[in-house]
């Protein structure tokens, strides 16, 4: 007989609002219960969790929620949230636990593996079945590859991608709601790490916000000088900007404010023009919903052609200069 | 402050990377151009920038690999680092993360670092894992996704970044910290090229190998990997032909259809 796995989720913390990315884990575990079966529970830590408790609830879905009433909303959220999460799983014992692959999921998985002797499979993007067992798949080299991975541990700690369990499954029309824990944390929850501010970026800027089209640029510009190229052959388009890949940013070659990709800004433009850019999945969940994507990079099996919908193989400054020079004719 | 620098080498070149016959995994062929993984030449700046300012300081760099990743740890040397390590791995099996993390933890427990830094992930595997479970290992703090260290006394001011480039600006009071674990985010500096005199003594200088590190308890990977594929097609996009005039004017035509030219 089959007995019932259990799935923790580690909601994501990062909103103050119910985050889309908690309902993705969620999607994440209905595509799991199809393969096998599982009761599915739920971790939250926060401020003013209520609404997000109902939103999880209503999913069927087991919910505790740990409200940190004396600490502030900006709290060291990480590293409070591992002192909270650590003993929940180890007395929960699960089977699998799903958080998301960013800051947040990330800062705590590997240790919790290590504590929980897990098998730890990080950005995952697609769980299927092979003889009953779970294949997770996630990105390598990029995401120019991908590799099926199986756990070899009876616990599965799991990091699920931004952005690839979106669809709204058709099985959950579960009317039962979920239990609720709540604890309210009224100590204060000491950590050796102490958040003394939190910084955000200015980057409203409308000529990008409004574009059109957008020319971003990757590592494969080469030279530092190339970058006039591709401004050059931004301003062939209406309503168009330049915008750059983390490495142009991370070099110094442009400022934060053009940066697409998970750590910089979501861009979705009618036409976006990827000159070599490699494509890793971090670029993508920046870009991944424009319009029409181009795509120019001299390596046939770069990873940008795979979300591309015009693909351009060749040297890229070569390609631009005769596109202009085609232009002035 | 003793540092420790773990780093690994990846392939120069992800253009020239195949998958093995088999599709089990990458295929390793011989003249195959390795260098250092770029989030890890990023964590030897940064130690070696703290190394500058802090008087008798000494960095230490260590990978996990097979003898080819002497190179990377030359390096390193190169750009400053005093001592290299190399924990052998004779087979070219896959060892995940946690297994890298095991045979790490075996060499850095047995030395008093202060502080021990990691590249956040490679770009090769990009599990993202290694640092942290290193840093489990050894019972010690960790802060994953750091672009700026800072060091006043006691005092270590740490930036870690989440998502949209919001930054958190974290203190940790060290004489209250035996050893702490940071993950290097890239943007945190540039890291510098190896001099020649440096690679010359570099070259001179002895790199200890530790073999026989890897018993078979802890060959005991946690998870297997079933096949490698090339990734799947989101869109399925029309690649252009012909000469590179042929493509241009190809491009030019679908742009006008669009409206969108100037």
């Amino acid at each position: 007989m089959k007995t019932i796995k259990k799935i923790l989720i580690i909601a994501d913390h990062m909103e103050k609002n119910f985050s889309n990315f908690t309902e993705e884990m969620i999607n994440c575990a209905f595509v799991i219960n199809k393969i096998i079966p599982v009761s599915i529970y739920s971790l939250l830590i926060g401020k003013n969790l209520s609404e997000q408790v109902e939103l999880i609830s209503q999913k069927g879905i087991h919910v505790t929620s740990i409200e940190l009433t004396n600490h502030n909303i900006e709290a060291n959220i990480c590293d409070i949230a591992w002192k909270l999460i650590n003993p929940f799983a180890q007395k929960l014992k699960p089977d699998i636990i799903i958080t998301g692959h960013n800051s947040f999921g990330t800062a705590l998985l590997p240790q919790l593996a290590i504590n929980m002797n897990a098998s730890c499979i990080t950005g995952v993007k697609k769980i299927t079945e092979n003889n009953g067992k779970l294949i997770y798949t996630r990105f390598l080299y990029n995401g120019k590859f991908e590799s099926n991975v199986c756990s070899e541990r009876n616990t599965t700690a799991i990091s699920i991608l931004p952005g690839v369990f979106t669809f709204k499954d058709k099985d959950s029309n579960n009317k039962k709601t979920g239990e609720i824990d709540h604890i309210n944390k009224i100590d204060k929850i000491n950590v050796p790490i102490v958040l003394k501010k939190i910084s955000k970026p200015i980057v409203s800027d409308s000529s990008f916000d409004n574009a059109d089209v957008i020319v971003a640029m990757g590592q494969g510009i080469g030279e530092y000088k190339n970058i006039d190229k591709i401004k050059e052959f931004s301003k062939i388009f209406q309503l168009s900007t330049i915008a750059g890949s983390r490495p142009m940013i991370d070099k110094g070659w442009l400022p934060y404010k053009y940066q697409v990709g998970i750590t910089g800004k979501t861009v979705a433009p009618i036409i976006y023009i990827a000159c070599g850019i490699s494509g890793s999945s971090q670029h993508i969940a920046g870009m991944g919903s424009s319009e029409y994507i181009i795509a120019v990079n001299s390596d046939p099996n770069a990873a940008i052609f795979n979300i591309s919908d015009l693909c351009i193989v060749d040297d890229l400054i070569s390609f631009i200069n005769t596109v202009i020079e085609n232009l002035e004719r | 402050m003793n540092i420790l620098v773990c780093i690994k080498q990846v392939p120069e070149n992800i253009a020239q990377v195949k998958i093995n016959s088999k599709g089990t995994g990458i295929e390793i062929h011989e003249n195959i151009k390795y260098r250092m993984n770029r989030f890890d030449s990023h964590a030897v700046e940064a130690a070696l920038v703290i190394k500058e300012n802090i008087p008798e300081s000494i960095v230490d760099v260590v990978t996990v690999g097979q003898n080819s990743s002497e190179a990377i740890v030359r390096r390193a040397m190169g750009m400053g680092a005093d001592n290299g390590f190399i924990i052998e791995i004779e087979s070219d099996k896959y060892i995940s993360p946690s297994t890298t993390s095991a045979l790490l933890a075996k060499m850095a427990i047995q030395k008093n670092y202060n502080l021990i830094l990691t590249g956040i992930m490679s770009e090769d595997e990009m599990n993202a894992q290694t640092g942290q479970m290193l840093a489990e290992r050894m019972g010690i703090l960790s802060i994953s996704g750091v672009v700026d260290i800072q060091i006043n006394n006691s005092k270590l001011n740490i930036k870690r970044e989440r998502e949209g480039g919001i930054r958190e600006l974290l203190e940790v009071n060290m004489s209250e910290v035996r050893t702490i674990l940071l993950t290097i985010q890239a943007g945190i500096n540039q890291p510098r090229y190896p001099g020649l005199s440096a690679l010359l003594r570099a070259k001179n200088q002895g790199i200890k190998i530790f073999t026989n590190y890897l018993n078979t308890e802890e060959f005991d990977n946690d998870q297997s990997i079933v096949s490698v594929k090339k990734a799947e097609k989101m869109r399925q996009g029309k690649f252009l032909e012909g000469s590179i005039h042929e493509k241009a004017e190809q491009f030019i035509e679908i742009i006008k259809a669009r409206n969108i030219l100037q």
